[in-house]
């Protein structure tokens, strides 16, 4: 059954024109999300997404009650499907609490909670998540089309998303909106491209407020906005920089109005705050200052290379470098879904430059998943107990504790991920720069600086396959 | 513009209006409810009614002849030690742990109707007390969530201010320590010996240390479920065993609960067990907002659902005469709205 199935994908598939194959990727997407979404859910998340919805619903906005901790543009999101479920849908109840899961509450890793969404009320969170995802993986796919000429590379990129562990478990069990974030991100990116500045500068805000890591990448995006507009004169490029800011400044100030209005304000991005205050405290504050300090020094470089990039290889160094910037932000912290907002441009890497920047998609995308799953792990499982009545509470409490009770096993994956993790992101990161240890300031002044990077491009080009060109 | 840049506007456009049509749902309050209860003779005719997909749950108790609540005051003295413990508990913005609980639990019980709550320090809370006293039956509620009394009503004494108000119809609502085991001042905070003794007459205080998570429901009446009860720690909480006139609900371990309301002289204190959460903040607006006392009994209840529509039903009521308090709330676990209607 299974070889005859295989053999009619294969057969359509060869058969499709390339509108159709990317849709054939889509519907099966498509299919995999519908399919397990209903049954497999983390708890926490989407509690807290009800949570949200009910202090709304209360009169009293995103932030007079205790529930959204981000800025607001994913609370706005969920004030959006909150309006389509009261005006079109009959899912009155958001959850229930359930007291032979309290135990579960109390598992050394504290991100889980007895009060359970119902199916409705998860599937109508998913349901916007799964339909960006599509969306990335249709926007992914145009983009690729676009800028290699090339089909199947298109259509693999597509595919390298639609099928990525990590995005799969995010939107579809996790219910957790990087995806968004990825979208918008990609997006702005599309545009710019485009040259349609004030959109790009509208949806870009959006990036920057939902989860602040596209933030990093505003000064590749105005060398690139720079650089794209020669030779033009000086007043087509003021235009272009001055559309791109006016947009990402009017929806900015659009976006946080209310907050400043209600004194809200410290609160809305108390989200960005509170984790840079974090970072910076204690005996952590020395090692971010120095790689503050060396980001600022790759920011520097990145987005210089960005603005004088020769015509030619101006789309070339421009995703080139959105990935050198962050990659490194994301090696700050390493928490599985952040990789998420990521993975769209080391696609296009992957696409373009073949096994090297695959290799980081794969680890990535694999490493990160295990993580939830392996903290996690027969919790995943809580809505098929008390929903749909499979198994009971008892065993999903028994092997929590079990879990719990194979503290290194537990621990072990989890740092064994997040070695992954990092690897995959120092190796994308080094793979971002290899074009510096080829040709730079220091070379020919001292032969063990030279020996350094011919070490490090021998490695690179190895991993690669081939001799880059920078 | 071509087919390309066009469907790139709209994609963007889509985006945008889904952003700013939510923003404004956020704030522009468009949700409205609405709940009736009406008693006459042995029946209640209840409505509730959303414009919008919700929940309902209503229950009728018969509180006997406890006279229902018709002010609270919440101590709060950023001057005076406390002894809670809140690392549980989140907290936005620049207020401490306890400013914030109160603040939250103030938001939570507006929207649960209960608007008629006054903020003193310890001095005014000493001047308020006396004043009620100067009342044949007081109806006051005074919510105290420090862990300590300020000094000011309480010193461990038989014949402090806080236990004359309460033999006075008083109605204290506690949380953040055992209730009794500490008095702050400005600058100390004191223990005190044979405290449970002063407040309840025996010992039956949960004084452990650990978090004292409890899993099991109190099954003598079915307010957990009516009310939609989500604290289950009982650190601090009452063993009601041995209490005559109390009522407890919620959670257990089959010893102390993880919320109590006895009866002290005419009042009557209510004890949440546990540190600051969340949850515990949530468990006392509820019974608040419920009109509970130690002698409640649920005569009446449903739940269902309200969906862009009117909900209405008749309940059959033990007696005409008898003291009820109908509580109608929206929501479930995640409430948005409550009212509370005395017979």
């Amino acid at each position: 059954m299974m070889i005859f199935l295989m053999s009619y994908f294969s057969s359509t598939w060869h058969a499709a024109t390339p509108t159709r194959r990317i849709v054939i990727l889509l519907l099966i997407g498509l299919l995999i999300r519908v399919v397990i979404s209903p049954f497999i859910t983390y708890d926490y998340d989407v509690y807290a997404w009800a949570l949200i919805l009910s202090n709304v619903n209360s009169g009293n906005g995103l932030y007079e009650l205790t529930g959204l901790y981000y800025t607001p543009v994913w609370g706005y999101c969920l004030s959006f499907f909150d309006g389509i479920i009261n005006a079109f849908s009959s899912i009155d109840v958001f959850g229930f609490r359930f007291t032979d899961l309290l135990p579960i509450e109390d598992n050394w890793y504290c991100g889980h909670i007895a009060t359970l969404t119902t199916v409705g009320f998860g599937i109508a969170m998913k349901i916007p998540l799964i339909a960006t995802d599509l969306l990335v993986g249709y926007l992914l796919y145009y983009l690729l089309k676009d800028y290699l000429g090339n089909e199947e590379r298109a259509l693999k990129g597509a595919a390298f998303w639609l099928f990525c562990p990590i995005v799969f478990y995010m939107s579809t069990v996790g219910t957790q909106f990087d995806c968004v974030s990825a979208l918008f991100l990609l997006l702005t990116i599309i545009l710019l491209r485009r040259n349609m500045n004030l959109l790009g500068g509208l949806i870009f805000a959006l990036a920057g407020l939902l989860k602040f890591f596209p933030l990093f990448t505003i000064t590749i995006l105005i060398a690139y906005l720079v650089a794209q507009g020669r030779p033009g004169t000086t007043k087509q490029k003021a235009e272009n920089l001055g559309k791109f800011a006016i947009g990402a400044i009017l929806m900015t100030v659009v976006i946080l109005l209310p907050d400043i209005i209600n004194g809200d304000l410290s609160k809305s991005v108390s989200f960005i705050t509170s984790r840079f205050s974090t970072l910076f405290s204690g005996g952590e504050s020395i090692k971010m200052t120095i790689l503050v300090l060396l980001g600022l020094i790759v920011v520097i470089i990145a987005t210089y290379r960005t603005y004088v990039a020769d015509a030619a290889k101006t789309d070339d160094e421009f995703f080139q470098h959105l990935l050198m910037i962050l990659t490194p932000t994301m090696m700050v912290s390493l928490m599985p879904q952040y990789a998420i907002v990521l993975l769209p441009l080391l696609i296009i890497m992957a696409a373009k430059e073949g096994r090297a920047y695959s290799l980081c998609l794969v680890v990535i995308g694999i490493s990160t998943v295990l993580d939830p799953l392996a903290v996690n792990n027969t919790v995943l499982a809580v809505n098929l107990v008390e929903w749909y009545g499979v198994g009971n509470a008892n065993w999903i409490v028994w092997t929590m504790s079990r879990a719990a009770a194979d503290f290194n096993l537990e621990h072990f994956i989890l740092y064994a991920t997040l070695v992954a993790e990092g690897f995959a992101l120092l190796l994308t990161f080094f793979l971002t720069i290899q074009p510096f240890f080829t040709k730079n300031h220091f070379r020919g002044r001292v032969k063990a600086i030279d020996r350094l990077f011919d070490g490090a491009n021998w490695a690179l080009n190895k991993i690669r396959g081939y001799e880059y060109e920078p | 513009m071509n087919r390309d840049k066009k469907l790139l506007t709209a994609l963007a456009v889509v985006i945008i209006a889904v952003v700013l049509i939510g923003e404004v749902l956020a704030y522009a309050n468009v949700r409205e409810y609405n709940a009736n209860v009406t008693y006459r003779y042995e029946q209640a005719s209840w409505s509730v009614s959303s414009n919008g997909s919700s929940s309902f749950n209503f229950v009728i108790s018969d509180n006997g002849t406890f006279t229902a609540t018709d002010e609270y005051i919440i101590y709060y003295d950023e001057t005076y030690c406390t002894a809670y413990n809140s690392t549980k508990m989140t907290v936005i913005g620049q207020m401490n742990a306890q400013e914030y609980y109160i603040d939250q639990l103030i938001k939570t019980l507006a929207y649960k109707g209960v608007t008629d709550i006054t903020v003193v320090d310890a001095a005014a809370l000493a001047e308020k007390l006396t004043g009620d006293l100067a009342e044949t039956d007081c109806t006051t509620a005074l919510i105290v969530v420090s862990g300590a009394l300020p000094a000011t009503v309480y010193t461990g004494q038989t014949d402090d201010l806080i236990l004359q108000w309460l033999d006075n119809g008083g109605r204290l609502y506690w949380s953040g320590n055992a209730l009794g085991r500490y008095y702050s001042t400005e600058n100390e905070l004191f223990k005190v010996s044979g405290y449970q003794e002063l407040f309840f007459g025996i010992e039956c205080l949960n004084g452990e240390i650990d978090d004292n998570k409890v899993y099991e429901d109190v099954i003598a009446n079915n307010y957990r479920y009516v009310l939609s009860l989500s604290n289950n720690q009982a650190l601090y909480g009452v063993d009601g065993s041995n209490l005559s006139n109390c009522l407890t609900l919620g959670y257990t371990d089959g010893q102390y609960s993880s919320i109590a309301l006895v009866q002290h002289g005419n009042g009557m204190i209510c004890v949440f067990g546990g540190n600051y959460t969340d949850y515990q903040r949530a468990d006392l607006s509820q019974v608040i907002a419920a009109g509970l006392c130690y002698c409640s009994e649920i005569v009446y209840e449903n739940s269902g659902s309200v969906i862009r529509t009117t909900v209405t039903g008749t309940a059959q009521l033990l007696s005409a005469t008898d003291n009820y308090a109908g509580y109608i709330y929206i929501g479930g676990y995640f409430p948005s709205f409550g009212r509370t209607f005395y017979s």
